[in-house]
């Protein structure tokens, strides 16, 4: 009686261990590293179907063999699950070395002896399996097997639970059209880079960007059309950048991007790289190819000093006029004059 | 004759909602109403391609139900009735033993084949 008690302890500190993470990483960690105080096992392993990650906690003394065996044991499994032929190949395998308590008095040879799994299942989607093994033979009696779905309706619960907050973070700070950044989230970012940018003298610079003619799009195609001109400008942004960049929706048909650390002159580089992207990679509407251009405005410190990040974004704003009233389809930068607030450079 | 063979078709038909009962009962102890109703329903749209007959099983967190085969059963020969929820067991067996080795089999053994023997019994009297 005192062992059941003292099981139940456990299995409640598991299950509490897994209730309180709030990420996905976290909910793994807390079942992986802690079922060994309640299972007899060498190694826990979980593949989610997402992203075909595979997470394997085994004790430190689990031979390559052994894990190797986990491997495609648990990969079976998924694939008799969810009807899916996986192979070993196609998993993106994440190995957790741990010290696990050991209750096994018998001698062992290492190898995959037995295994209990079971399926992630939430209101009837499969989001994985999770499975204990070990390298002794029935190792798992029905009560560990009700101790491990306890445990699992846990974690899909906290999965679930993980995955709302996930998607609502998302949509705090991403564009539901162009999964973009939204104009929120990049203002955010942008007051970090600024005040990084006073503080350490580095240089910043950000770029308007606005698709020209857009009204006549969305008049002659259509606003499915227009959204579609959208996302594709929006996809072209993000393979011009670089990694470290920023970009967001800003609003309606405009574009900002943000370039840490970078001066005026790299910055006109890669407004040039997007506007040359732009202009030679045309969107496909049905039979039909629409030809897009953008113009695009850019600002950078040191070239100016603006008091505010808004002072900036109206800076890069005025150049984005400068390009548009040039004739469109045109890079321009911000230069403070007496006489004229913005040079245009002709970059076609 | 033909009353007969209905008569043993219906009762086949109690006698397999009276097992697959019982092995809800004790499996869902296990590893809980949802995950059991996710395996049965499983295996009962993968076998019912072959036996469109099992195609009436209904499986739900509050458990099976067989009302919609016992509408059927005048069609159908005992034979095929028995023949085609051994199949279900024995596919339902299987799942069980993919995910959790003997731990769930071992548990049905008991309830299982005196069933199976029964039923056998039933089809030649």
């Amino acid at each position: 009686m005192r062992i059941v008690f003292k099981n139940l302890r456990i299995l409640w500190s598991i299950i509490n261990a897994i209730n309180a993470s709030a990420e996905l990483a976290d909910i793994i960690e807390a079942a992986g590293s802690r079922l060994s105080q309640l299972f007899d096992l060498l190694a826990f392993s979980i593949l989610l179907k997402e992203d075909l990650d595979l997470y394997i906690y085994c004790d430190e003394s689990s031979s390559r063999l052994f894990i190797d065996e986990v491997t495609v044991n648990t990969i079976k499994t998924f694939s008799f699950i969810t009807g899916e032929r996986l192979n070993r190949e196609q998993v993106n395998k994440r190995l957790a070395m741990r010290r696990f308590e050991s209750r096994w008095k018998g001698t062992s040879d290492g190898r995959l002896k037995s295994s209990i799994s079971l399926p992630l299942v939430n209101e009837g989607e499969v989001l994985g399996c999770a499975s204990l093994n070990s390298d002794h033979p029935n190792a798992f009696d029905a009560q560990a097997l009700q101790f491990f779905s306890l445990i699992t309706y846990q974690m899909i619960s906290s999965m679930k639970h993980s995955q709302v907050i996930s998607s609502m973070k998302d949509m705090a700070i991403y564009d539901t059209l162009t999964h973009l950044h939204n104009r929120r989230h990049l203002e955010q970012v942008l007051e970090k880079e600024f005040g990084n940018s006073a503080l350490k003298k580095e240089p910043l610079s950000i770029v308007m960007v606005d698709i020209d003619h857009f009204k006549a799009i969305n008049d002659r195609y259509g606003h499915d059309e227009g959204d579609k001109a959208l996302i594709h400008i929006g996809s072209l942004l993000k393979a011009s950048l670089r990694k470290h960049d920023i970009v967001a929706r800003f609003g309606g048909e405009e574009f900002l991007v943000v370039l840490p650390r970078t001066i005026m002159k790299d910055a006109v580089i890669i407004a040039e790289r997007i506007r040359r992207s732009v202009e030679v990679t045309p969107l496909s509407a049905g039979d039909i190819k629409i030809h897009l251009t953008v113009s695009l405005g850019i600002a950078a410190i040191p070239a100016v000093w603006p008091d505010s990040k808004e002072e900036l974004i109206k800076f890069a704003d005025t150049a984005l006029y400068e390009a548009k009233d040039k004739g469109r389809n045109r890079v321009c930068f911000y230069v403070p004059t007496q006489d004229s607030p913005a040079k245009g450079i002709l970059s076609k | 004759m033909q009353k007969k063979k209905t008569t043993v078709s219906l009762e086949l038909i109690e006698l397999y909602s009276t097992l697959l009962n019982e092995i809800w009962g004790k499996v869902s102890e296990l590893i809980g109403e949802s995950l059991l109703a996710f395996l049965m329903q499983l295996t009962i749209d993968r076998v019912s391609d072959k036996v469109s007959l099992l195609k009436g099983i209904r499986v739900s967190e509050a458990g099976i139900s067989l009302e919609a085969i016992r509408d059927q059963s005048k069609d159908t020969s005992p034979e095929d009735i028995h023949r085609a929820f051994q199949g279900f067991v024995k596919n339902l067996f299987n799942a069980f033993t993919a995910i959790t080795e003997n731990v769930i089999n071992r548990e049905l053994f008991s309830t299982v084949i005196p069933k199976l023997r029964e039923a056998e019994k039933m089809l030649s009297q």
